[in-house]
């Protein structure tokens, strides 16, 4: 016990008597524990701003949609649902298929739980599921569960994703502690080199820093957690969710904060522990006291001249090399961090589908087919025009989306252009008589005037509406979010149709190989199309996007009829989630012949997407932040405790007769091409890493959906990077000299042990 | 059995394109409770042969017993160990750690060695009192004078009651008057521990006191004064070596 005291002791005297160099592991615990109690606050939170702001966009836990009259009236009138006192549910509203309500109409029936939510939902089950099944054994009526609801029984992805980004918060935080130390541990060898004279090893200088890293957590415990909760808060309310700190995250985050110092102490004490006693005392200064002023260095065999300074910068190149890196990094992080939640924006200010109708293709089978049609339901059938007729007529549409396409490979058809146009963004061929050049990486997709309204959501130039009254095809000039074709409204395309084929087609040839073999085994005529209108940010993947009329399209694709399956409904932008509960119902109605039809309403569950995304956006702003103001932190110090070093080498130059004007000298051209390159490779690698990253979000992200993400590296993000890098190497310098000046004269200095508080 | 035995210990620096012989083959036998001082010119060895004795550095080759063991083949953390209870170490500088106070750097060996401060109570007491460092515990180093700041590192070096003490050029620092000092108090120390001291030293007045005298001379030892204070060396030789200690 007594001993632990003398090491709580040996330790508080490090860090207090040192205070000049210890208080930047002040900041840097500061930055640590902010960081991290940021993590964990923000995923111990997870839920609950889920649930709340769930809550926001859902009154109801459950919705039994498609109900029939006889199910309503169960619910409706259950005992459970007459008396009060044993009352476990509430019905909030009905909406109807038919506003009118006419006996054999449906209706999608809004239910809410009293009382603990989940035994009171498991209670409704076991109660009704098979009286429901009963009313209506054939029906088409299912239980949606709400938000509300999953937020309560799932979030084990959320709790996922929330390890995840602690576990990468703190490996950021051992790298940045890592090297902190590691600047102590070499500047400091000399009391290392004295502590192990005296019987001291690893252990003891590990358990020793351990305990200094101990003190200053605690000590920047309260403030950290005071700025974190602060910063949450602000983050949270704006995004309009309820945040409570939990007493849990922080003893977490100190947790986490004592193991990051644990493991990233090892490192540099392992290192000073091998060296010997002898080699870390005598090591107190590398810089060779000063080399000749004038020196010159080879370089490639030439002997160049340089100046004292350059030569400075040449001769440390190896402790600068490993500082402008580091620095470099932390800041691409937060270039990067920023990218991502530049991302999570773009995402979040599209404008998501409301409902989307599927059209489930398989077929009952047997008995049930039997059934099904002896009941003169009409099975496996698609957005018709019929169907588009009715779900067209409803009020507050303000889109509707058919989705189909074909690739041009399968109908054996390929594209033709200007070569000029293509500029190598997909692989064409010539044709055998060598006058066209094509490609067959294209799909084909009808379109309609039903869908002007929601290609107008896009960003094109040319007329959508003149386009297609004249017949003219709409195509997207990217892949992958990236503009790859240089073609113009008013600009021709050639599309190849099948006349006939002549010889065999392996089937399992893809690609340029296949269309090779087509060209070879078949022949074609072009149709020429006039591109009325090109589309710049549809999420394209590899393939050219061609919108083609659909009395067009049918005779290219061989179809008598296009059986769209999937339909993406819009819903006017004033439409409240109550108001689109109701409309999708009235869809439902819509398309209530149709038994396969699935329709799902996502309109509430894309808003708390959104508010979700928003969330994230903003922990990633505030951890992108902390992860800049690491830069100065590292940069200072490593620069103070690296210029005390040089001390003596500063002293001799003073001797010689240099003085305070060449070390100013010295250090500011020190700063200036430092920080130069740290900027110009921070430029480098986060323009880079944000392109990058843009791609693969179009590459990955954007399956199925349909946002194509365009923002890259933000001239004010790099802009910001920069100034900090050129600062913080600007501020180090400045530190350093501010101590040489500060210093007794240059005799003292000499005699003195190099380290901080002699 | 010697306390202190080396033998053929080789140590070589690389400087730029060539290379230093700083210890070359030097063996010695050392037998408890002598005390042994090491002279010769600057530059010669001394404080390298020292160090590598003290388990502070490791040679390029040879071997050092200290009580029969091996410490060249001890891993880092058991030769620190072993330092801390059974070697002291005075520097040339006293080397006090700044930020602690006199008592503190006395008391830091049985820090590191994780020892309870009441085992050393009264050896504690001694030694302050013979080092005359009583009133000046509570001082940093930066407010001791240079005499007082070595006799503080000389009661570091044995707070532990090592049984070898090595001490280069502890006087080197300090004037004629503090040299003296703090020489009688090391010798009355040693008669109250019993300890070995192996001493590096430029002043032949201080060797003169001790039981043998060794002479390092670019890397190679030699014995310059046996215990019968028989000098096995020729006239012009030990001239050579007055006039090589006096600059
Ligand atoms: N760390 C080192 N690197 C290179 N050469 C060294 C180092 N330490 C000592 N030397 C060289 O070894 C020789 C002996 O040094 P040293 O043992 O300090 O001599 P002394 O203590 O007798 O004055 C000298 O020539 C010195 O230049
Ligand atoms: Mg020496």
């Amino acid at each position: 016990m007594s001993n632990f005291r003398r090491d709580i002791r040996l330790a508080r005297k490090n860090v207090f008597y040192d205070f000049r160099a210890f208080v930047w592991f002040f900041f840097a615990m500061f930055i640590i524990e902010s960081f991290l109690s940021c993590a964990t606050l923000s995923a111990l939170n997870g839920k609950n701003a889920a649930y709340k702001s769930a809550e926001k966009n859902f009154d109801y836990h459950i919705a039994v949609k498609n109900a029939n009259l006889a199910q309503y009236d169960l619910l409706a009138n259950d005992l459970a649902a007459k008396y009060e006192s044993v009352k476990y549910y509430d019905v909030v509203r009905c909406a109807a298929q038919d506003e009118n309500m006419p006996s054999g109409s449906r209706c999608d029936i809004y239910i809410r739980f009293r009382g603990d939510v989940l035994s009171s939902y498991s209670r409704f089950t076991r109660s009704f599921h098979d009286s429901l099944r009963q009313y209506d054994p054939k029906g088409n009526w299912y239980i949606y569960k709400s938000p509300l609801l999953t937020v309560l029984s799932g979030g084990a992805g959320d709790a996922v994703g929330g390890v995840l980004f602690i576990a990468a918060a703190s490996v950021l935080c051992v790298f940045f502690l890592r090297t902190m130390y590691g600047i102590r541990t070499t500047g400091f060898k000399f009391s290392y080199g004295v502590f192990m004279t005296c019987g001291g090893g690893f252990g003891k200088i590990y358990s020793s820093s351990f305990y200094e890293m101990t003190l200053i957590a605690l000590i920047t415990f309260i403030p950290s957690s005071v700025v974190s909760c602060t910063a949450l808060k602000i983050i949270y309310s704006a995004a309009g969710f309820a945040f409570s700190a939990s007493g849990w995250g922080f003893i977490i985050s100190l947790g986490l904060t004592l193991i990051v110092s644990c493991v990233s102490l090892y490192t540099p004490c392992k290192k000073v522990s091998r060296r010997t006693p002898v080699q870390n005392l005598t090591a107190e200064d590398n810089s060779d006291y000063a080399k000749s002023p004038r020196r010159s260095f080879e370089f490639w065999r030439v002997k160049i001249p340089l100046k004292y300074e350059l030569a400075s910068l040449f001769r440390f190149r190896k402790y600068y090399i490993v500082l402008v890196a580091v620095c470099t990094l932390f800041a691409s992080v937060y270039a990067l961090s920023r990218c991502v939640s530049e991302l999570y924006l773009e995402k979040i200010a599209l404008p998501e589908d409301d409902c989307v109708i599927c059209f489930d293709t398989s077929e009952p089978d047997g008995e049930g087919k039997n059934e099904a049609e002896e009941n003169g339901q009409t099975v496996d059938r698609y957005y018709d025009l019929e169907a588009d007729r009715s779900v067209g007529s409803i009020e507050g549409i303000k889109y509707i989306h058919k989705v189909y396409e074909t690739r041009a490979g399968d109908i054996l058809s390929h594209v033709a252009v200007d070569t000029d146009a293509v500029s190598g963004a997909v692989d064409t061929i010539k044709t055998p008589d060598g006058r066209e050049e094509v490609f067959n990486d294209a799909v084909y997709l009808p379109y309609s005037d039903a869908e002007i309204a929601y290609l107008s959501g896009y960003s094109y130039d040319g007329d959508l509406n003149s386009a297609i009254n004249n017949g003219e095809i709409l195509i997207c000039d990217t892949l992958y979010g990236k503009r790859s074709f240089e073609i113009l409204p008013g600009d021709t395309i050639k599309i190849a149709v099948f006349d006939t084929q002549r010889r065999y087609i392996d089937p399992s040839l893809t690609g340029t190989d296949l269309l090779k073999r087509q060209l070879k085994a078949c022949d074609f005529t072009y149709m020429e199309y006039k591109v009325g209108a090109v589309i710049h940010d549809m999420p394209c993947g590899g393939e050219m996007k061609i919108f083609i009329p659909e009395d067009e399209y049918r005779p290219l694709c061989g179809l008598d009829e296009i059986e769209y399956r999937r339909v993406e409904i819009g819903y006017l932008d004033e439409i409240d989630s109550d108001q689109a509960d109701r409309l999708e119902a009235r869809i439902s109605g819509a398309l209530a012949g149709y038994g396969n039809a699935k329709i799902s309403g996502v309109h509430s569950s894309a808003e708390l997407e959104s508010e979700l995304s928003r969330n994230i956006y903003a922990l990633l702003r505030i951890t992108s932040v902390i992860l800049l103001l690491a830069v100065p932190v590292m940069w200072i110090f490593s620069q103070m405790t690296f210029c005390y070093k040089r001390g003596k080498e500063f002293s001799v130059l003073e001797y010689i007769g240099l003085g305070k004007k060449t070390v100013f000298k010295l250090l500011t051209v020190d700063s200036l091409v430092t920080g130069a390159i740290g900027a110009a490779l921070y430029t480098i690698i986060s323009l880079a890493g944000c392109s990058a990253l843009r791609y693969l979000a179009n590459r990955f992200l954007t399956a199925g959906g349909r946002i194509t993400y365009y923002s890259a590296a933000k001239p004010a993000m790099i802009f910001c990077g920069v100034c900090v890098l050129m600062i913080s190497a600007f501020a180090g310098s400045a530190a350093a000299y501010h101590n040489y000046k500060r210093n007794i004269g240059p005799k003292d200095r000499l005699n003195v042990n190099v380290e901080f508080g002699e | 059995m010697p306390i202190l035995e080396t033998e053929n210990i080789i140590k070589q620096y690389r400087q730029y394109d060539h290379t230093v012989t700083a210890v070359d083959r030097a063996s010695i036998k050392v037998e408890a409770g002598e005390f042994i001082a090491i002279i010769g010119a600057s530059g010669s060895g001394k404080s390298t042969f020292l160090n590598i004795c003290a388990g502070l550095d490791r040679p390029d080759s040879g071997s050092v017993r200290i009580r029969g063991n091996e410490i060249t083949k001890m891993k880092p953390d058991e030769l620190g160990r072993f330092r801390g209870t059974f070697i002291g170490f005075v520097f040339q500088k006293h080397n006090l750690i700044p930020q602690f106070t006199a008592l503190e750097n006395i008391m830091l060996p049985t820090v590191m060695l994780n020892k309870d401060a009441y085992h050393f109570e009264e050896h504690f007491k001694k030694l302050v009192k013979a080092l005359d460092i009583e009133d000046r515990l509570d001082y940093l180093p930066s407010e001791l004078s240079s005499g007082q700041a070595q006799r503080v590192a000389l009661a570091r070096a044995m707070i532990n009651r090592p049984q070898v003490l090595f001490a280069d050029e502890p006087t080197g620092s300090l004037d004629r008057a503090n040299a003296d000092e703090v020489l009688e108090l090391l010798l009355s120390m040693r008669e109250l521990t019993g300890q070995t001291i192996v001493m590096v030293t430029h002043d032949l007045l201080i060797a003169e006191r001790a039981d043998k005298i060794y002479r390092m001379s670019d890397g190679k030892l030699s014995l310059y004064k046996d215990e019968n204070g028989y000098r096995r060396n020729s006239y012009s030789d030990a001239l050579e070596t007055a006039k090589e200690l006096q600059n």
